[in-house]
């Protein structure tokens, strides 16, 4: 069950970091839909090969009595395949998809590169010239090879991010609970969580990059994990401040030396962070009098806690149940899980503290962003609450206590 | 896809007009009956954006709602969105339901 569980990790994980790959392909390699696709093709079979290494040759013709375990994948799989459909419906119909990721992606299809000039008169209020571009590369990676620009299925990035997350979700979740049960249900529960509804952002790539890697971290395996948090840096924003939440959660968790381990997150996304200095395009955040804003913000926060108290999370049922769960469980989170919880504490605050700072009316940002940004950390969140409540009891440790 | 259209009907489709009419490189102007970036300029120039991908798109109006008419020297090409702007240098090339195109003479 272990190996099972493992190559299905892998598998997420592979595919993870493989689209990753492909698109950073697009600043190294000639936009030709022979090189690009010939690419494709060897980072596909490379994934293929790291994903099944694990997977001994007997395997596949398991014993009858084990098969029937597989359908339980079917529960699931039957909503992800509902995403499928929502997501594949139409063209990506988001706003911030037509002024932000989409038109980045389509504008470099035009000049088959980074189209610098269209990001230095970009306006930085819709089209965030700063922001990273894993997921217009991704578009274009699909456009190149089809030698062709077309957005009528390309809300398909977003199932395989999806389907990605839950492999690794699924496998952990197997490793832990040692119950292929647990799994699936662990793993259905997490379905709307992993398939976003914001199809063309970068937010499913985003929650598919960062949850993973906190999942992987969680367990010790910090390689892979701080590449998954690099390619998160490289897909949002967001993704600077996980690396550094990420790092006070190990610290918090007594694991000082794993710390130094993250080093490939910080210089996945360096390069990218480079250039953007270079080409001096411009953070809104950071922009303007920062100080005199933050100062206005906390010397009267009443409009910011108005604004965040007045837009809706939806699924009030989770919510309650998510409480209820931790309030269960708050005795196991706090001792096995200190380094999931300080990093999405220090993450939540990370997104408050950029309210703070915002320069935009705090209602309107408030109100197009918040359910987004908490979107970033309930999968991880509802992940450590479930495996608490239904894991077997100390089983598979996280690497927190090492 | 007209979803994020709806607000300002026709306005993708006049956009899709343009981008047939055009091409990459060209400077296009996005004229609109609105004077405010928030009140109706802003809805018509980022989805403006996305189909006229590789033109030049370039506002009349800024966020503070300033004109910038001087865009329109830069522009060779004008989209008039439910309107038809009379500028001097500029010919009427194509007239649609929802709007015009404009292309600087000679």
């Amino acid at each position: 069950m272990t190996v099972h569980a493992e190559a299905r990790r892998r598998g997420g994980e592979s595919l993870l970091i493989g689209i990753g790959v492909c698109a950073a392909m697009l600043a190294v390699l000639p936009w030709s839909r022979w090189v690009i696709g010939a690419a494709v093709l060897l980072i596909a079979v490379v994934t293929f090969a790291a994903a099944t290494s694990v997977v001994p040759p007997a395997s596949a013709a398991g014993p009858p009595a084990a098969r029937w375990r597989h359908l339980l994948l079917a529960i699931p799989l039957i909503p992800l395949l509902g995403y499928a459909l929502y997501a594949t419906l139409a063209p990506p119909p988001e706003f911030d998809y037509l002024a932000d990721w989409g038109l980045k992606a389509r504008a470099f299809f035009e000049i088959r590169g980074i189209d610098w000039q269209l990001l230095g008169r970009a306006i930085p209020r819709d089209t965030h010239p700063d922001y990273p571009l894993l997921l217009p590369l991704i578009y274009d990676v699909i456009a190149v090879v089809r030698n062709g620009w077309s957005d009528a299925h390309l809300g398909i990035v977003h199932v395989v991010f999806a389907a990605a997350l839950l492999l690794v979700i699924h496998g952990a979740a197997i490793e832990e609970t040692r119950s292929r049960i647990a799994a699936a249900f662990i793993t259905f529960a997490l379905v709307p969580l992993a398939a976003t509804p914001w199809i063309g952002m970068a937010e499913g790539p985003f929650i598919a990059y960062g949850t993973a890697a906190l999942l992987v971290i969680r367990r010790g395996d910090l390689t892979i994990g701080a590449i998954l948090l690099g390619l998160a840096a490289s897909t949002k924003n967001e993704g600077l401040t996980l690396i550094a939440a990420a790092a006070i959660g190990l610290l918090c968790a007594g694991r000082k030396r794993d710390v130094i381990r993250l080093w490939p997150a910080v210089a996945i996304p360096m390069p990218w962070l480079i250039v953007r200095s270079l080409y001096d395009l411009p953070t809104d955040i950071v922009t303007g009098s920062v100080f005199d804003r933050v100062a206005a913000h906390l010397r009267d926060p009443r409009p910011l806690i108005a604004a965040l108290s007045s837009v809706s999370l939806g699924k009030p049922l989770f919510w309650i149940a998510l409480a209820a769960g931790i309030v269960i469980a708050a005795r196991m989170l706090v001792t096995r899980e200190r380094f999931i919880l300080v990093a999405l504490v220090i993450q939540f605050g990370c997104y408050v503290a950029a309210y703070v700072a915002s320069p935009y009316d705090i209602a309107w940002h408030v109100t197009y962003s918040w359910e987004r940004l908490v979107a970033h950390l309930t999968p991880a969140l509802t992940y450590v609450v479930l495996v608490s409540l239904i894991g077997p009891r100390g089983v598979s440790q996280p690497a927190a206590q090492s | 896809m007209a979803l994020p259209y709806q607000k300002l009907p026709g306005s993708r489709e006049l956009m899709l007009e343009v981008r047939a009419r055009t091409k990459p490189g060209d400077v296009i102007a996005i004229s609109a009956p609105f004077t405010k970036w928030d009140q109706g300029y802003r809805y018509l120039y980022m989805r403006a954006l996305y189909p006229l991908a590789g033109r030049v798109v370039v506002p009349l109006i800024d966020e503070r709602d300033q004109p910038h008419f001087e865009n329109l020297a830069r522009a060779n090409v004008i989209a008039a969105y439910r309107c038809e702007p009379r500028v001097p240098g500029f010919d009427v090339v194509w007239r649609g339901r929802d709007g015009t195109l404009l292309r600087r003479k000679g």
